[in-house]
Formats: C-alpha cells, sequence, structure tokens
C-alpha cells in the first residue's frame, strides 16, 4: 500500500534478454537472459531459469541461475536450486540439496 | 505455446506485473499478461494483453495480442485485436490493428492501420472441396478386370 513492499513476479511465460533493474524485490519464474541489478530482494522461482550477472541485495535460488552473483547481504541456493557461477556477499548459505559449481568469497568489503 | 511447463502447483495468474521502479532493456517475450507500471526499453512479444499502467513507460517496438495504454508508449505497435489509448495514455508511433479506439483526452502522435479494409476486400479463398484423385482404390467392377476374369 505504501509502495513499500511491492514486488514484481516475471511470470513463468516471460522471457528477457537483455537488462533489468530495479528498486523492489523481483521473482523470477521464466526465463531471463542478460544482466539484473536490483537493490532489493531478488528470487529465481523453481521454474526460473536465469543467465545473467546479477548484483543485489538478497538472492535466492530455487530455480536454475548460470551467472555470477554479487550480492551485499545474502544469497541462498535453496535445496532444489542449481546454481553455475562465482559469488560474492557477505553471507552464503548453500542449502542441503542444492547443486553448486562456482568459487565464493565471502571477504569483507 | 508452453504452457504445461509450468507445472507447480503455482497460482494461475497468468498476469506479470512489472513494477514502477524496473526497467528492462533488451527483448521481452511472454505468454501471459503484462502489465506495465515501469520503463520498457524493450521489444515486446506477448501472445495476450499489454497494459501500461499510468506511471509506465514503454520505448520500443511491441507486437501483442491487444494494448491499453494509459502511460507513455514511443514505438509501433502491432496488435492482433485491439489497441486502445485512455484518456491518460500518450503515445508516438503507429498503430496496426483490426480495431483501434483513441479516448478523448489522449495524445497520439503517429500512423494508423486498421487492416481489416484488406482482409474485407480480399475473402477467403474457400479451400477447394476435393482433390480429383479421390479414387485410387476403385471398387472391382469385374469386368474391368481382364486377368482375373481370364482365369477361369
Amino acid at each position: 500500500m505504501d509502495g513499500d513492499k511491492t514486488a514484481t513476479v516475471l511470470g513463468p511465460t516471460v522471457e528477457i534478454e537483455g537488462e533489468i533493474e530495479g528498486e523492489e524485490d523481483l521473482v523470477i519464474q521464466g526465463r531471463i537472459q542478460g544482466k539484473i541489478v536490483s537493490r532489493r530482494d531478488l528470487t529465481v522461482d523453481s521454474s526460473g531459469k536465469v543467465e545473467a550477472s546479477i548484483t543485489t541485495k538478497n538472492l535466492a535460488v530455487s530455480g536454475m541461475l548460470t551467472g555470477n552473483v554479487n550480492a551485499s547481504e545474502r544469497v541462498e541456493v535453496r535445496k532444489e536450486g542449481k546454481m553455475v557461477g562465482d559469488i560474492k556477499a557477505p553471507r552464503v548459505v548453500i542449502a542441503d540439496g542444492a547443486k553448486f559449481k562456482g568459487n565464493i568469497e565471502m571477504g569483507v568489503d | 505455446m508452453a504452457k504445461g511447463e509450468n507445472g507447480n502447483g503455482q497460482a494461475k495468474a497468468t498476469t506479470t506485473a512489472i513494477g514502477p521502479t524496473i526497467v528492462i532493456k533488451g527483448k521481452l517475450r511472454s505468454d501471459e499478461d503484462l502489465v506495465v507500471k515501469g520503463r520498457i526499453e524493450a521489444e515486446i512479444h506477448s501472445s495476450k494483453a499489454l497494459l501500461v499502467e499510468n506511471s509506465g513507460i514503454i520505448k520500443a517496438n511491441v507486437r501483442v495480442k491487444s494494448a491499453r495504454i494509459s502511460g507513455v508508449l514511443v514505438g509501433n505497435i502491432t496488435a492482433e485485436e485491439r489497441v486502445e489509448i485512455a484518456p491518460d495514455g500518450r503515445m508516438v508511433g503507429d498503430i496496426t490493428a483490426p480495431k483501434i479506439i483513441i479516448n478523448d483526452g489522449a495524445a497520439f502522435r503517429g500512423r494508423i492501420d486498421m487492416q481489416n479494409f484488406d482482409e474485407a476486400g480480399e475473402g477467403r479463398p474457400e479451400p477447394k472441396s476435393e482433390p480429383i484423385a479421390a479414387a485410387p482404390k476403385a471398387p472391382m467392377s469385374g469386368g474391368d478386370q481382364p486377368t482375373a476374369a481370364a482365369a477361369k
């Protein structure tokens, strides 16, 4: 109501090739190829397929993500999630069952 | 097209709403309704409806089933069904659609092509009912079979 908790859900049939930028939560159920820049939470749902370099605050992956992630807070690869790429974030969670290939850097900025 | 893909019992919501702070550049395809409150500089291809809300801005060419513009669209639209520019909508570009509505108050500059002029003129070519070669397996009418008859 106050525009604070708005979220954009990109539905399962949505395919984007290019760049997405936003200052609201973003949920991806479709396919994205390119680049995503978000200042809020980004979720790749189980039907989501993302091939992109990502800059965000929080990221949760339940779908398939290929690309490097730079998160200012936290990255979580959930149990049904698959990710290939490098993660740079102060907090990283890889759940039991998740698939991941890449480097992780939890360094201090 | 690949609608069955979405097997998980998640909301059947066939609408994607692109929020006011979102900016998309590039190319966008979808088979669900799109509501745009943000800014899209991406060619849009959708088999469903496009709704550009007040805060929405689209700068690109658009190909959809139908479109309603309450925000701003700069680019060409091709719609299968209809395009409507709401009283608060603004658009610069060409529209191609069988049905086009421009409401009082709307701002528009561009060309309009309501293709149904062509369609009405041409009429459908009627498919020819049956190809001629319909009887390769003709029923045997005894007399036509010299060999069979001779065998007796």
